[in-house]
């Protein structure tokens, strides 16, 4: 069984979580979806594109302006791989 | 009773994980509120506080995927269908408002539960198929057909989960915490972090 978070921990937590959600990044998420793979823009309420496959959604969001990082994530939503666009 | 509060019945390990947090998720950002007994104590006084939380709840979501062997020849896990059995109680006892009560009975597969608790038929049954994307749907069409109101799209909850999922990894493993453990942290502080990045999501970021 989890233990709770002590209040100092759990404080510093929620305001990272808090800040994370309301900083705007140079991040593109790759999202595997019903319909193909979703490119999307942190932030973005919609997907900018969705593409047929994971390499054509990939090199979309490393061509998009102004990408930090492409993040791609499994079926599960968890991150399969991050990767700098810096050259 | 909560018209706002849903009582989630399912199974808590690492496997069932990513769709318990799709499932949390998807509940905060249409502004619910999941009510999860994470009590250790053991008999009487674990029953007592999910009843109590079951009393609570407009809304019930039983997840009953996992009543399956352990291992080959093994016995499967009762306690799902035993607690959505508690539930029913409630719902069919005819004291207070209990009548009232909703259930969204969740299942991998669309008649899977047929072969071992056909009793509930008939009742709202949603597959969704061990899959994370699949779970939002069933539980965002369900809330909408029930609580006939605007809410958004399943692919906007999944594609803002996907996005909250990357924070969740960063935060929990920079602060020397396993993200793909379900015991690393409680569900009070799972449901807090994401209410908070809900909520500051919605505003600052999706401008919602």
């Amino acid at each position: 069984m989890a233990k709770k978070l002590a209040a100092a921990d759990k404080g510093r937590l929620v305001e990272k979580f808090s800040q994370a959600a309301s900083t705007t990044s140079g991040r593109v998420h790759v999202v595997p979806s019903r319909d193909g793979w979703s490119v999307k823009k942190e932030g973005a309420k919609r997907a900018t594109s969705v593409l047929p496959t994971k390499a054509d959604a990939v090199r979309t969001a490393t061509n998009l302006k102004s990408v930090d990082r492409v993040i791609v994530h499994r079926k599960d939503g968890t991150i399969q791989k991050n990767t700098s666009t810096r050259k | 009773m909560d018209s706002t509060k849903v009582f989630i019945n399912c199974p808590f390990d690492n496997d069932f994980f990513p769709l318990l947090k799709c499932l949390l998720f998807t509940l905060i950002y249409i502004d619910l509120k999941p009510q999860i007994s994470e009590t250790s104590d053991s008999g009487e006084a674990r029953l007592h506080k999910i009843r109590d939380l079951m009393k609570d709840s407009l809304y019930s979501i039983h997840d009953l995927s996992r009543v399956k062997p352990l291992k080959p020849r093994g016995l499967p896990r009762f306690n799902m269908p035993f607690e959505c059995g508690i539930d029913f109680g409630l719902k069919l006892c005819g004291k207070d408002d209990f009548h009232e009560k909703k259930f969204l009975i969740l299942e991998a597969e669309r008649f899977r539960y047929q072969k071992f608790i056909s009793d509930i038929a008939g009742n709202d049954i949603g597959a969704h198929r061990n899959d994370p994307e699949q779970m939002i749907k069933v539980v965002r069409d369900w809330f909408k057909r029930n609580l006939k109101i605007e809410m958004p799209w399943h692919k906007e909850i999944w594609l803002a989960y996907n996005e909250f999922e990357y924070n969740y990894e960063s935060i929990l493993t920079g602060d020397g915490y396993d993200p793909k453990d379900i015991e690393a942290i409680t569900f009070s502080d799972i449901i807090d972090f994401m209410r908070e990045w809900v909520e500051k999501y919605k505003v600052d970021k999706a401008g919602i």
